[in-house]
C-alpha cells in the first residue's frame, strides 16, 4: 500500500505545476460559465489524469517505473487509485468556486450535490475507458487518445443532458433526490465500480504483457 | 560458483532481428562485459533481464529465481543504469531522488549524499539540464545508494569524456571489492573491458559467440599476419575472419595451438585484443561493426 502512496505522490509531484494553472482556469471559467459550475468537477480531474499518464510515457519514463522493485500490476493499481485524489481535488475546487460565487452573489441556490456526484461518477467512467487505451497504445497513441478524450470532455455539457434524457431516473434523482429514484442511482454507482474494476484488470493484463 | 543472472534458451523475435537460443550465466562477484556490434541484441538482452522486454521463449533467472513476483522483488537488489535517460526530465535531481528513494528498503541517504558530493551533482538542477556524464553519475549514485548487489549498465561509457570514463571504471573496480557484488555492463569500447572486466560475453546477430574469462580468450585466439601466398582454401577455413590488403593478410584464428604450429615459421603470431576478436568475428559473419 505504501508503494501505491509513493506512486501517487510521484504523480502529484509531476503535475504540481499544472495544479497552479487551475487557479486562473477556475477564475476564468467561474466568471464565464458559473451557471454550469458542476461541470468543473469533471474537466480538471480528467486533465490531471491525462497529464499524469502522458508524463509517464514521455522520455522513456515507463522504463524507470518498470526498473523499480514493483510489479507492473502495482504501477497500474496506483494509476487507478490516483483517480480518487484527482476526483477529490476537482470536488474541492468546485466547492471553493461555489463558495466564492455564493459570497459575491453570483449564485443563490444551494450546491447541486447530486449533479456533482454524477459528474464524479462520469469521471470514473471516462477514466475506465481512458486507462486501458493509454496502456495499450503507449507513447505513440497517447496524443490521439488524449485529444479524443479532451474533446469528449469539452462536449460533456450536451452529453450530460443527453444522458439525463436516456436515464430519466437519474434526472429525477438530481432534481428531487427522492428515495424511490435512489435504487437506479445505486445501481449506476455499482455498475461504475464494476466498470472501474474490469478496466483495472484489462489495463493490468495489457501492461503486464507489454514490452517497454 | 553461483550465477546472479541465468538465461536458458531465451529467444525474442522482431521484424528485422532475432535473439536466438541464448544460454547465459553471469558469475556472481565479477565484472562481466557484454560486447557486440550495433544491433547485436545487447540492449534487448539487458531489458529482458530487467523485465522490460518479455522473451518469446526461455527463462530468465535473477539470483536463482524466475517469475514476475520474484523479479519485482529482486529488482531491489539491482542498480540499473540505462543508455538513455529514463528519469523525469522536468524534475530536479533532488525531486527525482525523493521520488525513487522510498521504493528501496535498503536506501542509504548518507551514501547518496556522499556520492552526490563526490560526483558534484547539483541537487537543484533539472535532469534535462544535466550533461550525459552527469545523468550517468546520478544513475550511479542512485544505484550505489540502495545497496545493489548487481549493477546492470547499458553502455554507460558511451559519450563520456575520458576523464570521467576512467573515474567510472575506477569506481566500478572499487565497488566490486565486495565479493558479493556483481556488475554486468555492455559497451562498444573494448578498452574499457580490457581494463576492468573479468568475463566477456560476446553477442553477435542475436547469438552468444562466447562467454569466457578474459584471460582464457587470449589463450584461445590468435592473430596471424602474413603474405597472401599462405592462404589456400584449407588454410582460410582456420580463420574466424580475415582482412586482406595489397601487402598480405591479417586474420583471427580460434584454435591457437593449431595456428601457432602452422604459422610460427612463416607468419607473425600475436595475441589479439578484444577489439580484434570482435572485429574479425563480426567480419567473418558478414555483419558490420
Amino acid at each position: 500500500m505504501s508503494n501505491t502512496f509513493h506512486l501517487i505522490r510521484k504523480d502529484f509531484v509531476l503535475i504540481q505545476k499544472m495544479l497552479l494553472l487551475f487557479i486562473p482556469y477556475y477564475l476564468i471559467m467561474g466568471y464565464t460559465l458559473m451557471d454550469q459550475y458542476t461541470m468543473f468537477t469533471l474537466f480538471p480531474a480528467m486533465l490531471l489524469l491525462v497529464n499524469g499518464c502522458t508524463l509517464d510515457v514521455q522520455q522513456n519514463n515507463q522504463r524507470f517505473l518498470v526498473s523499480l522493485p514493483l510489479k507492473r500490476q502495482d504501477l497500474v493499481k496506483a494509476k487507478y487509485m490516483a483517480l480518487v485524489p484527482y476526483a477529490l481535488f476537482s470536488f474541492g475546487c468546485t466547492l471553493v468556486l461555489y463558495a466564492a460565487a455564493y459570497a459575491i452573489g453570483r449564485v443563490d441556490t444551494p450546491p447541486a450535490w447530486r449533479e456533482i456526484a454524477l459528474m464524479l461518477l462520469f469521471f470514473f467512467v471516462l477514466a475506465s475507458f481512458y486507462l486501458p487505451l493509454h496502456y495499450w497504445l503507449g507513447q505513440k497513441g497517447t496524443q490521439i487518445v488524449n485529444f479524443i478524450f479532451i474533446m469528449l470532455i469539452m462536449l460533456n455539457v450536451s452529453a450530460f443532458h443527453q444522458l439525463l434524457e436516456w436515464f430519466p431516473a437519474a434526472g429525477k434523482w438530481i432534481s428531487t433526490g427522492s428515495a424511490e429514484s435512489f435504487l437506479p442511482v445505486l445501481l449506476l454507482t455499482l455498475g461504475c465500480m464494476i466498470l472501474v474494476y474490469s478496466s483495472y484488470l484489462l489495463s493490468s493484463r495489457i501492461f503486464s504483457s507489454k514490452d517497454i | 560458483m553461483s550465477h546472479c543472472i541465468e538465461m536458458r534458451q531465451v529467444g525474442k523475435s522482431y521484424e528485422r532481428f532475432q535473439l536466438q537460443g541464448v544460454n547465459l550465466g553471469i558469475q556472481e562477484g565479477y565484472i562481466t562485459g557484454l560486447i557486440g556490434p550495433n544491433g547485436a541484441g545487447k540492449t534487448t538482452l539487458i531489458r529482458m533481464i530487467m523485465g522490460m522486454v518479455h522473451p518469446d521463449q526461455g527463462e530468465v533467472k535473477l539470483f536463482g529465481e524466475a517469475g514476475q513476483e520474484q523479479l519485482s522483488r529482486n529488482k531491489a537488489r539491482i542498480g540499473y543504469v540505462s543508455d538513455e535517460n529514463i528519469f523525469y526530465e522536468q524534475l530536479t535531481v533532488k525531486q527525482m531522488k525523493k521520488i525513487l528513494a522510498p521504493f528501496y528498503d535498503r536506501w542509504n541517504e548518507d551514501t547518496y549524499q556522499k556520492y552526490e558530493e563526490r560526483f558534484k551533482l547539483p541537487p537543484g538542477k533539472k535532469i534535462k539540464d544535466l550533461s550525459k556524464g552527469m545523468k550517468i553519475k546520478f544513475s550511479l549514485a542512485v544505484a550505489l545508494s540502495h545497496g545493489a548487489d548487481l549493477l546492470i549498465m547499458d553502455e554507460p561509457t558511451s559519450g563520456l569524456d575520458p576523464v570521467f570514463r576512467r573515474e567510472l571504471l575506477d569506481l566500478l573496480s572499487e565497488h566490486i571489492q565486495d565479493e558479493r557484488k556483481s556488475i554486468l555492463f555492455s559497451t562498444h569500447n573494448t578498452t574499457d573491458l580490457d581494463r576492468i572486466a573479468d568475463y566477456i560475453v560476446f553477442l553477435n546477430e542475436g547469438r552468444i559467440v562466447f562467454n569466457e574469462m578474459k584471460e582464457v580468450l587470449s589463450e584461445q585466439y590468435l592473430l596471424v599476419k602474413g603474405g597472401k601466398e599462405l592462404l589456400d582454401r584449407d588454410v582460410r577455413r582456420l580463420f574466424v575472419g580475415i582482412r586482406e590488403n595489397a601487402h598480405g593478410f591479417e586474420g583471427l584464428v580460434k584454435d591457437r595451438a593449431a595456428a601457432q604450429r602452422y604459422f610460427q615459421d612463416n607468419g607473425i603470431c600475436e595475441t589479439p585484443t578484444l577489439e580484434e576478436i570482435m572485429y574479425f568475428t563480426v567480419k567473418g559473419s558478414g555483419a558490420h561493426v
